[in-house]
């Protein structure tokens, strides 16, 4: 096995040469919303209106957006930068490129007749699913950190009410590095059982629209069934509040993104490729 | 059990029961097969007879529903041996979806990676298919298809492999294009390599291979050495007879075993017939002013045998 390491790197670092544009996009994308983010604080009206336009937010959006009740009286800056952390932007931007990343990894290649290339070399096919996998999660490792560059450089230049610490952002984008590597991870399952790249973008991202919505309904936003959900692990303002990242959070992310892999690789090993 | 060559050695190709079926639809039906080491075969049939399939069977791209495939000696079936066999081999697929944003020369160190051997015959297998330098250097997406899959098959042939497999290799090259492939793949089966030829272009086959596999729905109808497939088959006939009598002609003609295809016009009778001697001696007693005999050409034996679905002798 560690023979074939210098083969997972080639596929990866292959895959990466041809798809880093795409990448460049996101992460530049996330970087700049979580600066603008900032720096239009002081524009909107600062603390004062933020926590008018909280107090008026209902109980139902309140807990999409994981605004516990009793945070509401003081919800300030710290908690407003976290918020952008929670933003459809930001968990579009990270989705997106996980879904893009992962239909196209094996589906895609299979569609395109790339795979054949690859394939027809003395190298196993589980190779190939880590390759791809490593990228997409290196991918979105690399939208995180500038999520959070983004922020950092919105706090350094921004002249802010408060010092704000940037270490609890860093552990918010750890905890959107998992939460994501998790998401895209569920889509390699799909992507390595068929060959329609529309197919798999499709029903990846109804998934992870439905286990969104899943993690607010009372009925399955607790455990032991929200347990099994991805989104029930990322949490910001909780790791605002309490300045740690949950590490049961993370072993279950990292939990899911091993068995979910697991499984792309006995799929993927067994299936016809046509 | 057909096969090419005095498979003495490790057979180069060894297939034996294989078939693959999609529900109730078999697509590859107890295909045997054996190719000796250094031979060209062309893998003919028409549209949907099972090529594409059977090729992927070979490449463990599917699996079998049955049946075995051994490439080099090695059962492709088996993971490590499956390694061993592809390490050995070229592959040239029909769609290779060369990735657009990709560009050649890096595609190629890629490919040359993951195959773990040099790359010794890319030096003159670009300059043979007259691969300009830059197009190489050029996104995949920016050239033309010809050049494109010029690619593909220096892809295929750069690391001198042991086995080629080739499917449908000159759909978007120019005459010249495939000219120069087909000296490539002289050179190669000059030094020893084995080539599996799959195409539905009939001259190609023709002027390359010596040995043809006749696939139709998903059977193996035929597998013969070029030359010997034609001497099984039918020859056109032209006979000019200096003071015929329609009649007694005809009849004497309708007495040949294995004719088909009889009509005339005036003192030309033109024909197919399928065994020469009972002819000869029938000609011999004939007032003949003239006489044509002609070989089939692959495009003959093709049609004579999806025509009709059986070979002309069981006609």
């Amino acid at each position: 096995m560690i023979n074939e390491i210098p083969m997972v790197l080639t596929i990866a670092c292959a895959t990466l040469r041809r798809k880093w544009i795409s990448l460049v996009t996101f992460a530049v994308g996330a970087c700049l919303f979580q600066y603008l983010l900032i720096t239009t604080y002081p524009a909107i009206g600062g603390a004062a209106a933020v926590n008018s336009v909280v107090r008026t937010i209902p109980p139902a959006l309140r807990r999409l957006l994981k605004i516990a009740p009793n945070l509401q009286a003081s919800f300030d800056i710290r908690d407003y930068i976290a918020l952008g952390f929670f933003h459809p932007v930001f968990l579009g931007l990270g989705s997106a490129f996980v879904v893009a990343r992962a239909a196209d990894a094996l589906a895609g290649e299979i569609e395109h007749g790339a795979i054949y290339l690859v394939l027809s070399r003395p190298i196993r096919r589980w190779v190939l699913v880590v390759g791809k996998l490593l990228e997409m999660l290196g991918g979105a490792g690399i939208i995180a950190l500038l999520s959070w560059f983004g922020t950092a450089t919105g706090v350094w230049t921004d002249s802010l009410p408060h010092r704000i610490p940037l270490t609890p952002y860093f552990l918010i984008a750890l905890n959107a590095w998992a939460l994501f590597g998790a998401l895209g991870c569920g889509v390699f399952v799909m992507s390595s059982v068929s060959h329609r790249t529309a197919q798999v973008a499709g029903l990846g991202t109804t998934c992870i629209l439905l286990a969104f919505v899943a993690d607010i309904l009372p009925a399955t936003s607790e455990p032991p069934v929200a347990l099994f959900n991805p989104w029930h692990h990322y949490d910001p303002p909780a790791i605002v509040s309490t300045g740690l990242l949950s590490s049961t959070s993370i072993a279950l992310l990292v939990g899911w993104i091993i068995a979910a892999s697991a499984v792309t690789i006995g799929l993927f090993a067994h299936r016809d490729l046509d | 059990m057909a096969m090419i060559g005095q498979v003495q050695e490790v057979p180069a190709i060894a297939v034996h029961n294989l078939s693959k079926r999609y529900g109730n639809r078999l697509t590859v039906d107890n295909l045997n097969m054996t190719v000796a080491p250094g031979k060209v075969l062309g893998f003919l049939g028409p549209n949907g007879a099972g090529k594409t399939t059977t090729i992927r069977l070979m490449m463990g791209f599917l699996r079998p529903t049955v049946g075995h495939i051994k490439l080099l000696g090695y059962d492709v079936q088996l993971p490590k041996e499956a390694l061993l066999a592809r390490g050995q081999l070229g592959f040239v697929p029909d769609v290779a979806g060369l990735d657009p944003a990709a560009r050649g020369l890096r595609l190629l160190d890629e490919l040359a990676r993951l195959q773990a051997r040099s790359p010794i015959d890319r030096e003159f297998v670009c300059p043979a298919l007259e691969l300009d330098p830059a197009d190489l250097k050029r996104p995949i997406g920016a050239l033309s298809r010809g050049t494109r899959q010029k690619i593909n098959i220096v892809q295929g042939l750069q690391h001198r492999p042991a086995l080629l497999i080739l499917d449908e290799p000159t759909e978007g090259l120019d005459p010249l294009g495939k000219q120069a492939l087909f000296e490539l793949l002289r050179a190669a089966r000059d030094r020893g390599t084995t080539i599996f030829f799959s195409s539905h272009v009939l001259s190609e086959v023709e002027e390359l291979c010596d040995h043809v596999a006749l696939l139709r729905k998903g059977c193996l109808v035929a597998m013969h050495h070029l030359a010997e497939l034609r001497d099984q088959l039918y020859k056109q006939v032209v006979l000019r007879l200096t003071a015929p009598e329609p009649s007694t002609v005809s009849s004497r003609l309708a007495g040949l075993p294995s004719l088909v295809d009889l009509h005339h016009e005036n003192d030309v009778w033109h024909f197919r017939v399928g065994e020469l001697q009972p002819l000869l001696r029938l000609i011999a007693a004939l007032p003949v002013r003239d006489v044509t005999i002609e070989p089939s050409s692959l495009a003959d034996i093709f049609l004579q045998y999806y025509r009709s679905g059986e070979a002309p002798h069981d006609q």
